[in-house]
């Protein structure tokens, strides 16, 4: 990417990636259900509006505007003109406060119509003169309840690689109490970063890995979303 | 990497239009064109491309039947549907259709897009349906160094397979190295083996990591969806990595039936891989090969 823009390093909400991380990077968060992981997840998406970034959710596991109502109440608010969804969980969306895609979409394991919904989703938020996005996928896991792993696989390959190719952040929830330890395996393997995240004594803690920054200490997560379920 | 591959598939598409025009005008691509499923599919047959851009609507089929006989003859080949076919229809034509790019046709960054994932696709192979280990350019480069028909080279390894196969106690063993999309195999004990393509093959995730990897029921497995139709059950590979820190190959152990597979069985696999490597640094590019005396080429340490 020639924009300067789009060569600043995408920054987060205290305390994750406190150095943020740069353009292209894919973000593996993994943790049981009731760790939080989904929590820290989607405040990783969350958008910076001074970087002119939009952000494109990809709902599996739940409906759209349920998703997008979780990511409301962890962000502290979301601007509406910020936000698309591709709604894949099955089930119709009325409710249109945010740019959607979707509604031809069978279900979780519809890859090739998920990916067309994503792709246009995203010309249209860059049409609209958003610099960059951050991709967040809730979650690889409801694909791979849908679809055998090859074909997700593929499937996260191709969008891990759009991600780079075009200098955004990509964001891929797993829960981990859901997949067995080779899927979530390749999965990580196909991200540049790793979030881990466990819930001990009632507190949200994470660690994070990396492929050359190896793996991190556990740390509390608090005041963030500690107390908040999945 | 070379030059880019490209075939094109659009009856109507002309030369000045997006995204025709840019990939054309970019110096790093080479376009060929094809009207057709049919005519598309006949030169997939024949040679390997590193990226096909289709229309949806063919005149004897659509964009999503060819990338779907894609999928069947080159895995690994990117894919992307450049179209003003709306996501809607394609769906509801070709429902669960294979996994592909999508770019909108009538999109205003339409030509920049195609040719950033076109360039993307092909340096980073990112349609394959598993990971590839971190520098795979330089791996593949590093393969391209080793005299894998030197014949001395081949009775070694020949040798040790055979070794793996007594010690081990299983019916198969072989030495093999990981192509750019398949695994090829230099020796085996116990059968001959044909080709592999690499999504088809443990070994492809075995040099994503050193050391040993054990798969001690390979049909249930979820990378290997198709296991239960060959008769390798149980599987241990050890990587085979070059001095510079490129996983080349591997050299495995098959039996089947599920088996366990202990901390001494994978020190002596180790110990047998490295054996092997020795043998493929020998061959290692160089006027000499492994010649007449691989105690010498070993001993002075001739560099390639």
């Amino acid at each position: 990417m020639t924009a300067g823009g789009r060569r600043v390093r995408f920054g987060f909400p205290a305390p994750l990636f406190p150095d943020g991380v740069e353009p292209g990077t894919n973000i593996l968060v993994t943790g049981p259900a009731d760790s939080g992981a989904r929590e820290v997840a989607l405040r990783l998406t969350q958008p910076e509006p001074y970087r002119n970034e939009a952000r494109l959710l990809v709902s599996a596991d739940v409906r759209g505007r349920h998703l997008l109502d979780r990511a409301t109440e962890v962000s502290d608010g979301i601007d509406p003109e910020r936000v698309g969804v591709v709604d894949c969980s099955g089930s119709t969306d009325e409710d249109h406060r945010f740019e959607a895609a979707g509604d031809h979409i069978d279900g979780p394991g519809d890859l090739m119509a998920i990916e067309m919904a994503v792709a246009t989703l995203y010309e249209t938020l860059r049409a609209k003169g958003f610099e960059r996005v951050r991709f967040g996928v809730f979650s690889v896991s409801a694909m791979l309840a849908h679809a055998d792993l090859r074909t997700v696989s593929r499937f996260i390959h191709m969008l891990t690689g759009r991600i780079i190719a075009t200098g955004d952040l990509g964001v891929l929830h797993v829960d981990s109490s859901l997949d067995g330890d080779v899927a979530i395996d390749v999965i990580d393997r196909l991200c540049e970063r790793t979030v881990e995240v466990r819930r001990a004594d009632g507190d949200v803690e994470l660690r994070e890995a990396g492929f050359r920054e190896g793996v991190g200490e556990w740390r509390p997560l608090d005041p963030l979303a500690a107390g908040r379920g999945s | 990497m070379g030059v880019i591959t490209v075939l094109y598939v659009d009856p109507e598409a002309t030369v000045g239009a997006s995204p025709l025009r840019e990939l054309i005008a970019d110096p790093a691509i080479q376009v060929s064109r094809e009207n057709s499923v049919a005519d598309a599919v006949a030169v997939l047959g024949e040679r390997t491309v590193d990226c096909v851009v289709t229309e949806y609507d063919l005149p004897d089929g659509t964009g999503v039947e060819l990338v779907a006989v894609l999928r069947d003859v080159s895995p690994d080949t990117g894919a992307i549907l450049v179209t003003d076919a709306s996501p809607a229809r394609i769906a509801e034509e070709s429902p669960g259709g294979p996994v592909a790019e999508f770019v909108p046709q009538s999109g205003a960054d339409t030509g920049e897009r195609v040719v950033e994932l076109v360039r993307h696709t092909a340096a980073n192979r990112s349609q394959t349906s598993y990971p590839l280990p971190p520098d795979e350019r330089a791996r593949l480069d590093t393969l391209a160094t080793i005299d894998l028909d030197d014949e001395l080279l081949g009775r070694a390894v020949q040798r040790v397979t055979e070794l793996a196969t007594a010690h081990f106690a299983v019916p198969q063993s072989s030495v093999n190295v990981i192509t750019e999309r398949t695994q090829e195999f230099l020796a085996s004990a116990g059968g001959e083996f044909e080709p592999t393509p690499r999504q088809d093959s443990a070994c492809t995730y075995t040099i994503l990591d050193d050391g040993v990897s054990v798969i001690e029921d390979v049909a249930a497995d979820p990378r290997f969806p198709d296991a239960d139709e060959t008769a390798i059950r149980f599987y241990a590979g050890a990587t085979l990595t070059t001095r510079e820190g490129h996983p080349v190959g591997t050299l495995c152990v098959y039996d089947d039936e599920p088996r366990v597979f202990g901390e001494a069985d994978r020190n002596y696999l180790a110990l047998l891989a490295a054996e092997v490597m020795d043998w493929l640094e020998v061959a290692r590019e160089s006027p000499m090969g492994c010649g007449d005396d691989p105690g010498r080429a070993l001993g002075e340490g001739e560099s390639p």
